[in-house]
């Protein structure tokens, strides 16, 4: 099997997709990331819709039951439309997990878990930009 | 409402009968309907003179969409209203049933039975037994409040009696929102000795409810409320309990939690969370919360297309014995504003503002009582584009400023501004290509040069006291985990990610990546992945497929392959069997104060052995000292009209403030009245 | 007002009136076929039809049957009954009536798709998918 480029002149992905997510910082953070990666859409061919859900696991928890670390779970669910149309050309799933360390004051471990929180949208963005370049081909 | 008087009732039959004594006699398939009530018999005759429907069996009669009533005779009204029902049963909303061997309407609101079984338990023949049912001299069932009142009622298991109320009052089940005990739980810890929970929910209106948990053991007295409101705009929900108990020196000891969220106008959102104990051990004795320190907070934010705005107010307080409230930032505010714009339709500019401040009661010098405030200022121009054979150019421009104003510190100036240049450039190669069958392999190799300056003064850190590397994070101008500390000098990032799609529903990715420094300015610790003129190897591995299974892996190793930092999540939901597995492998760094390595196993899983029954188990073990954290079990049995629920939990911690604690939970609940919820899967059927 | 069923009791000796606008004799089998608004009458009981055939007993000495087509009416003192067809059978007394039949008096009616009324016992017999509106006196 060779490699051809995602981007070859013929199909043209960069700016293709409009992206909607949530309404809050993740969901912010989550559509800046992956309109970096593919490029704000001028005039969009596709839309895809995205949801999020996220949740925390203990860690690393001491004899006195600290908890020093927490996982940060992510799943993007989407849907890959043509633009401004009903019908689904694909949807699926992403999911991952970043973590943080639970052992400094309390600013730092908020901002630790927030600095998490931006990570993970940021790498699923990244996971969602492969899945659409696996797709290239059957968008035209 | 009742129905209108003159409303004719509509009978349909096979046949029927005119006789000259003025009766009609309408026999094959009869069918009355009246209003929302539907009766179908073998055969009906009508009596125009009395006015009296004399109905033999086999009789159903349908009531609205929740109530069937099966019987063998009936004298009954035109209308279905008034009249006797003889060998009656009565199925409320498909589960609970009752039994009388004579049901009389009195009128449209209420109905009486005389000598009755209740109960949701499946029958299978005429000698089984239920599970469980409730004998009564007499039932009352007020159809307009949804209320079943029992006269001289027994409640027996396996037709075994087992108590006697003279008067029971218990919810039709289909009531929503029906006031009554909720699930009684029978608990025993090692601390608070063996006690029962029983909760009572009372709803308020529509839109308001109280649920009142008292909580009686050998060793507490305890009450614990929930009060929920909604509102047009919002919610709010207020937990909390109140204890008197012998473990501590207090004789009253209690805790409040409230949280809220609403909308306001102009897509505001304001969200509040209030936490507050009387004494420190509280919550972990009774188990209200793992948190070992309470924050309660006030925030208000928006989110629009291309900007967001969030600011909050944080108030800490701290359970724990090994550290003082004083000299921990108790008091934090912070305001933060980003905004995206195009600037001429070329390239993007993300422009943010933000001030963190906090403050500690401690008037000590120095770190464990100065207060900072950082107020920082960014423009970020960045532009990307395709050319060549579809290579990704992207140019990055940043220009970074934080002002501090620290008090109580003599080591740091009073204020200072920091100004920080960046620049970069990254260059990345997507490449996909299809396999045998459909598999699609997408192959991204990217570089990354990064500058910025070598050297920058030197500012209170309250943020970066933490070092993490990911994938989210590897070309990051700024890789430490807050805006105070500034990662330094020119840098290069290289690395490589691969993904393969099986189109059987299989997905694999691997993403590598490290940096080379210009110099190493030593600023990060060992075991963080960003240390050292060429940092360690990031490599994050994942392994998916369609039916549930999914595995991730992220490591941070050296040359050779000495792993830092390892952290696995392995998952697999099917229809029977779910579970979800990680391990923790943290090596000791005395730089991030971590003096022991950390490696932990977790594991937890659930599995439906078949319709009824279903067991859990978690497991918690600590492989460096060799020892089980904590673990439990549980089993559950349900079906259409019990569901039972065994759970036994052990703490194994050891240390000064925390004992273990063995804790025992048993919970019944009788299904088939309206707070007992719905059983259809559950339900078993007769062989 | 009640549904008197009963009152369809009829004296079947009493003298057969009929008239109509044409009148023909059918002279093979003696039977005699009035057309045109026919009314037959006989005592309190009115049958009214477009066609009714008069079939007399072999002697011609009297009625054996009436045969009453396109929209019969039966009328019996406070009673009526309709339906496509009816026959009524002098010497047994009966009359059977087929097609959307609908007994009504005052407010309460009964439909079927046959009914056969027996004029000694003043039973009526209705089958087929009756429907009856059973008009409750005021009190439920």
């Amino acid at each position: 099997c060779q490699f051809a480029p995602v981007y070859s002149d013929r199909n043209d992905l960069w700016g293709a997709f409009a992206f909607t997510a949530p309404k809050n910082r993740l969901g912010f953070v989550l559509k800046q990331r992956l309109e970096d990666r593919m490029g704000q859409p001028q005039s969009p061919r596709y839309d895809v819709a995205l949801s999020l859900s996220n949740s925390l696991q203990r860690n690393a928890i001491t004899a006195d039951g600290t908890t020093t670390r927490f996982k940060v779970f992510g799943t993007v669910s989407y849907t890959l439309k043509p633009f401004q149309t009903k019908t689904v050309l694909h949807n699926g799933t992403v999911n991952s997990f970043t973590s943080y360390s639970n052992t400094g004051t309390t600013v730092a471990n908020t901002t630790a878990r927030q600095d998490a929180s931006d990570r993970l949208m940021s790498l699923l963005a990244d996971q969602l930009v492969a899945r659409l370049y696996a797709l290239g081909p059957s968008l035209t | 409402q009742e129905a209108s008087p003159d409303l004719p009732a509509t009978l349909i039959a096979d046949s029927v009968t005119l006789s000259r004594d003025n009766t009609l006699t309408a026999s094959g398939n009869v069918e009355i309907l009246y209003d929302t009530t539907r009766l179908r018999a073998a055969s009906v005759r009508y009596d125009q003179r009395t006015d009296t429907l004399a109905i033999t069996g086999p009789i159903t009669v349908i009531e609205g969409d929740s109530t069937i009533i099966l019987a063998d005779s009936a004298d009954l009204s035109p209308s279905l209203q008034t009249g006797i029902l003889r060998g009656a049963r009565v199925v409320f909303d498909q589960q609970l049933q009752v039994a009388a061997n004579r049901l009389e309407k009195v009128n449209a609101r209420y109905t009486q039975m005389n000598k009755i079984a209740a109960s949701s338990c499946q029958v299978c023949g005429p000698n089984d037994v239920p599970l469980w049912q409730i004998r009564a001299r007499r039932l009352v069932h007020d159809v307009e409040e949804k209320q079943l009142y029992f006269d001289d009622a027994t409640f027996r298991i396996f037709d075994v009696p087992v108590f006697y109320l003279p008067r029971l009052r218990l919810p039709d089940p289909s009531l929503k929102r029906a006031r009554g005990f909720l699930t009684p739980v029978v608990t025993s810890t090692s601390l608070l000795g063996f006690g029962l929970k029983l909760p009572y929910f009372i709803p308020i209106g529509d839109h308001k409810d109280l649920t009142l948990t008292p909580y009686i053991s050998t060793k507490t007295r305890t009450l614990e409320f929930r009060y929920r409101q909604a509102f047009r705009t919002g919610r709010i929900e207020i937990n909390g309990a109140v204890s008197r108990d012998n473990l501590t020196a207090d004789d009253m000891r209690g805790y409040l939690f409230a949280n809220g969220s609403f909308a306001l106008a102009g897509d505001f959102n304001l969200s509040f969370d209030i936490e507050t104990v009387t004494e420190d051990t509280y919550l972990r004795n009774y188990d209200y919360t793992s948190k070992s320190r309470l924050d309660s907070r006030i925030s208000v934010t928006r989110t629009r297309d291309t900007d967001h705005f969030e600011a909050n107010l944080i108030y800490f307080e701290s359970l724990r014995n090994d550290e003082v409230n004083q000299t921990l930032p108790s008091i934090v505010g912070n305001a933060q504003y980003m905004k995206r714009v195009r600037p001429l339709g070329f390239g993007t500019l993300d422009l943010s503002a933000e001030v963190l401040s906090l403050h500690r009661e401690s008037e000590t010098d120095g770190i464990s009582g100065r207060d900072v405030t950082r107020t920082s200022a960014a423009a970020h121009w960045h532009n990307t584009a395709v050319f060549g054979p579809g290579l990704l150019a992207r140019a990055d421009l940043a220009l970074y400023v934080d002002h501090f104003d620290t008090v109580q510190d003599s080591n740091f100036e009073s204020s200072q501004t920091r100004v920080t240049p960046y620049a970069a450039a990254e260059l990345r190669w997507p490449v996909a290509s299809t396999g045998v069958g459909g598999v699609r392999h997408v192959l991204e190799p990217f570089a990354q040069v990064v500058w910025t300056q070598d050297s920058t003064d030197d500012v209170p850190v309250e943020e970066s006291t933490s070092q993490e590397l990911d994938e989210g994070n590897l070309f990051a101008f700024n890789r430490s985990v807050g805006q105070d500390q500034i990662e330094l000098g020119g840098r290069a990032t290289l690395g490589l990610s691969y993904t393969r799609y099986d189109p059987r529903g299989w997905s694999i990715g691997l993403t590598m990546g490290r940096s080379l420094r210009q110099e190493d300015y030593g600023q990060f610790t060992r075991t963080s992945g960003l240390a050292g003129q060429t940092t360690d190897w990031l490599a994050a591995f994942s392994l998916k497929n369609d039916n549930g299974l999914s595995l991730i892996n992220r490591a941070i190793f050296d040359d050779s392959f000495s792993v830092r930092r390892s952290e696995t999540e392995l998952r697999y939901s099917g229809k029977k069997f779910s579970m979800s597995s990680g391990y923790i492998w943290l090596a000791r760094d005395a730089q991030a104060n971590r003096e022991i390595s950390v490696s932990e196993w977790i594991a937890s899983t659930d599995y439906q052995i078949n319709k009824h029954w279903s067991t859990s188990a978690d497991w918690r073990y600590d492989s460096v000292f060799e020892r089980t954290q904590n673990a439990g079990l549980g089993l559950k049995y349900r079906n259409e009209c019990i569901e039972m629920g065994l759970s036994l939990s052990r703490r194994f911690t050891s240390s000064a403030s925390l004992e273990p604690d063995t804790k025992l939970d048993l919970s019944v609940a009788l299904k088939g009245f309206s707070t007992g919820g719905r059983a259809g899967q559950y339900a078993h059927t007769c062989n | 007002q009640q549904l008197q069923f009963g009152g369809m009791q009829q004296d079947t000796d009493a003298p057969v009136e009929v008239t109509s606008d044409q009148l023909s004799i059918n002279q093979t089998d003696g039977s005699a076929t009035f057309t045109g608004n026919v009314i037959v009458g006989q005592g309190e009981m009115r049958l009214s039809a477009q066609r009714v055939v008069v079939i007399y007993t072999e002697d011609q000495s009297e009625i054996e049957q009436m045969l009453a087509f396109g929209g019969v009416t039966l009328v019996n003192g406070p009673e009526a009954a309709e339906a496509d067809e009816a026959d009524y059978t002098l010497s047994t007394g009966t009359v059977l009536m087929r097609g959307n039949v609908v007994v009504t008096q005052g407010p309460s009616a009964v439909s079927a798709d046959r009914m056969t009324v027996d004029l000694e016992t003043g039973t009526a017999q209705l089958d087929g998918r009756v429907r009856t509106l059973l008009q409750s006196s005021g009190q439920n």
